[in-house]
C-alpha cells in the first residue's frame, strides 16, 4: 500500500472527515432520542422537562400497536418466503454451470434498478386487473399477502447477493466428496452446504425482516385497508400533536433492531472465525463484499 | 454407505464415466427444478406487473370504464410537454444528479479511509457507520422532519439561544427543494460507501507496490492505480443513490412542501388519489427507462460488466 494512504497528513485528514461525517450522521438521530424524553408536546427548544409520558402514550395507542403487529406479520411472511426462494436461486447461480446463467442473473437483479414506487404501482395495476381480466370472477384483495408478495420480489435480489459470495467460498471438493461417498443431493445440501451458510442465512433473514418491516413505497399501494407501521407513522407525522409519541415508538423500534443487527453481525463473525472454511475477510453482513471477487 | 464406497472404488473407468455423466444430468435436472419457483415468482410478480404498466400506458388494459381506448395519446401529451410532468421530471433528474454526485464525493474518502487505512478496525468502523441506518428509513427522515421547518428544532434552538430574533427564523431551514436534497443525502451516505469500499478492498495491492517501485509518487499512485480501480464502485454507488432518489416521494412529502414536489410525488398522487392511472403509468415507465438508459451509458463508460459478473 503505497499511495496517499501511507502519508501522515492524509491519514489525519481522512480521520477528520470520518469523525465529522459520523457526527453528522448521528446528531439528528441522537436528538430524537433526547426529545423522546421531553415533556412538552412541541418538539423543539426549549426543553421542558424529563418524562416518560410519550412512551406511555405510544404503548397505549391501539392503532399504533396494531400497525406494528401488521408489519411484523408481513415481515415474517415475506422474509421467510424470500429466504427460501433466494436460496433456491443462489445455489445454482453460485455453484452450477449452465447456459442461461447471465440472463437469469440479470433478471434476478433487475428489481434493484426499478424504483420501489414504480414496482408498487405495477403491482397495484396487476392485482386490480385480475378482477378486470377475469370479468370479475376472480378478485385479488389488497391486503397483507399482497404486500408480502411484493416484498419478496424486493428482497430476493438482496438475499441472492448476500448468499452467492458465501456459497462460492465453499470448497467444491467438499460437495464432490460427499456425493462420491454416496450422499444424495438433499443430504449434501443439508449436511455440508446448509451448516456452512447458516450464519449468512441468519444475517440475510434479519436484514430482510427489517427492510420489509420498514418498507413503505410498495406497501402503500397494495395494502388496501391495512395499515402497516410505516404507513401509520407517515400519516401521524402530518399531525403535529402526535409527533412526540411517534418519536418515542421509533426510538424503541430502532433500538431493538440495532441490537438485533449488531448481535447478528457479532454472532456471524464469531462463527466464521471458528470455522475457517469461509474466508475471514467476510464483510459486514455479507453486503460489503457482495460484489467483490 | 460403506458398500457403496467399495463398489465405486472397484469399478472400471468407463463405468465411472457413465456415473459422472448421469450425475451431471441429475444435477442439471435439479438445477432446473431449483430455479423454477424463484423464476416463476419473478415472472408472475415482477415481469408481468411491469408489462401490465406498459399495457396500461397505451390503453390496452383499463381498470376504470371511462377511459379513451388504445392510443399513444397519453405518451404524446407527456413527451411534447403539454402537461407539467416533463418539467417536473427534469427538475427531479437534476435534484437526483446533484444528490448522487455530492453523496458519492462525501462518501469516497470514508470508503477509502475504511478500506486502506482503518486496517483491522475496518469492519467495526463500517458497522458503526451503517448499523443505525440499516434499521429505519423513517427514523432518519423523521429526525429531519423534526429538525427542519420554521418551528423545527434547529430554528427553535437558534431563537431560544438568542442567535436569531423571534419571528425571524432561517428560511433555508424551512421546507423546500434544498431540505429534500439534504435529507436524501443524509439518508444515503452510509450505504453509498459500500460498493466503493468493496471495490477498493478487492483491488490488488501489489499494483501499488509496483507503482512505487517504478518511482511513482503517492499522489500519482493514487490517481493512476487506486482511483481507476475504484471507479466501478463509484459508478455502482452513484446508481445506488440516483435510482431511489429520482423516484423519491416520501421525503418530498415530509420536508418538501410545494417547492420540493418531485416526479415521484406526481406518480404517487396520480395513483394514490386515483386521479389518472394512465398518465401515472406513462410517468412510471419513463422513470424506469431513464434509469436504464443512464445505467447502460455508465456501463459502457466504465467496464462495469466485470464487476457485475464476478
Amino acid at each position: 500500500m503505497i499511495d496517499i494512504a501511507t502519508s501522515k497528513w492524509a491519514k489525519w485528514v481522512l480521520i477528520g472527515i470520518f469523525v465529522f461525517e459520523i457526527i453528522f450522521l448521528y446528531a439528528p438521530v441522537t436528538l430524537l432520542y433526547i426529545f423522546s424524553f421531553n415533556e412538552g408536546s412541541v418538539v423543539g427548544f426549549p426543553f421542558v422537562g424529563f418524562s416518560l409520558d410519550w412512551y406511555e402514550t405510544a404503548f397505549t395507542n391501539r392503532g399504533l400497536l396494531l400497525s406494528i403487529r401488521t408489519s411484523a406479520t408481513i415481515a415474517l411472511m415475506s422474509s421467510t418466503a424470500s429466504i427460501v426462494v433466494g436460496l433456491l436461486m443462489a445455489i445454482p447461480l453460485a455453484r452450477r454451470k449452465f447456459k442461461a446463467k447471465t440472463p437469469i442473473m440479470a433478471l434476478v437483479l433487475s428489481p434493484l434498478v426499478v424504483p420501489h414506487l414504480v414496482f408498487g404501482v405495477a403491482l397495484l395495476i396487476t392485482f386490480r386487473s385480475v378482477d378486470v381480466l377475469t370479468n370479475g370472477v376472480l378478485e385479488f384483495p389488497l391486503s397483507l399477502p399482497a404486500v408480502a408478495i411484493g416484498h419478496v420480489v424486493v428482497l430476493m435480489p438482496l438475499i441472492v447477493l448476500i448468499l452467492i459470495p458465501r456459497l462460492q467460498r465453499i470448497d467444491a471438493h467438499l460437495e464432490e466428496a460427499a456425493q462420491d461417498l454416496g450422499a444424495s443431493g438433499w443430504r449434501t445440501f443439508r449436511t455440508i452446504i446448509l451448516p456452512l451458510i447458516a450464519p449468512a442465512l441468519a444475517a440475510a433473514y434479519v436484514i430482510s425482516f427489517i427492510i420489509s418491516f420498514n418498507e413503505y413505497a410498495v406497501a402503500v399501494f397494495v395494502s388496501g385497508p391495512v395499515t402497516t407501521f410505516p404507513i401509520f407513522v407517515l400519516a401521524e407525522l402530518q399531525v403535529p400533536v402526535r409527533v412526540p409519541q411517534i418519536i418515542a415508538i421509533s426510538v424503541v423500534v430502532v433500538t431493538l433492531s440495532l441490537l438485533v443487527v449488531v448481535g447478528a453481525e457479532i454472532m456471524r463473525r464469531v462463527f466464521e472465525r471458528r470455522y475457517r472454511v469461509l474466508s475471514d475477510t467476510a464483510g459486514l453482513l455479507g453486503v460489503a463484499d457482495a460484489d467483490t471477487e | 454407505m460403506v458398500s457403496e464406497n467399495d463398489t465405486s472404488e472397484k469399478s472400471d473407468p468407463s463405468e465411472k464415466e457413465v456415473r459422472v455423466a448421469s450425475l451431471a444430468r441429475r444435477r442439471h435436472r435439479v438445477t432446473r427444478s431449483l430455479l423454477a419457483l424463484p423464476l416463476g415468482w419473478l415472472l408472475l410478480f415482477f415481469v408481468i406487473p411491469v408489462s401490465l404498466v406498459v399495457a396500461y400506458s397505451v390503453g390496452i388494459l383499463e381498470t376504470f370504464t371511462k377511459e379513451e381506448g388504445v392510443s399513444l395519446e397519453t405518451w404524446r401529451i407527456f413527451l411534447t410537454g403539454e402537461n407539467v410532468y416533463m418539467l417536473l421530471f427534469i427538475k427531479s433528474f437534476r435534484m437526483a444528479l446533484i444528490v448522487a454526485v455530492v453523496v458519492v464525493i462525501l462518501a469516497y474518502p470514508i470508503a477509502y479511509f475504511l478500506a486502506m487505512i482503518a486496517d483491522k478496525y475496518k469492519y467495526s468502523l463500517l458497522l458503526l457507520m451503517i448499523a443505525p441506518f440499516m434499521t429505519n428509513f423513517f427514523m432518519r427522515v423523521m429526525a429531519w422532519k423534526v429538525l427542519l421547518g420554521r418551528q423545527g428544532v434547529l430554528n427553535s434552538f437558534l431563537i431560544w439561544s438568542g442567535l436569531r430574533d423571534e419571528g425571524n427564523p432561517i428560511e433555508g431551514l424551512a421546507f423546500g427543494e434544498i431540505p429534500v436534497m439534504i435529507v436524501l443525502g443524509y439518508v444515503w451516505i452510509p450505504f453509498v460507501m459500500l460498493p466503493m469500499f468493496a471495490a477498493m478492498i478487492s483491488m490488488d495491492r501489489r499494483l501499488l507496490e509496483a507503482a512505487a517501485d517504478l518511482g511513482a509518487s503517492r499522489w500519482r499512485a493514487f490517481w493512476k492505480v487506486t482511483f481507476p480501480l475504484s471507479l466501478p464502485g463509484v459508478v455502482a454507488s452513484f446508481f445506488f443513490v440516483f435510482i431511489p432518489t429520482i423516484g423519491e416521494f416520501v421525503v418530498p412529502k415530509l420536508v418538501g412542501g410545494t417547492k420540493g414536489y418531485m416526479f415521484g410525488s406526481a406518480i404517487d398522487d396520480l395513483f394514490g388519489m386515483g386521479l389518472d392511472w394512465r398518465t401515472g403509468s406513462v410517468l412510471s415507465l419513463w422513470l424506469v427507462m431513464a434509469v436504464f438508459v443512464l445505467a447502460l451509458l455508465f456501463m459502457r463508460l466504465v467496464r462495469f460488466g466485470r464487476l457485475a459478473e464476478s
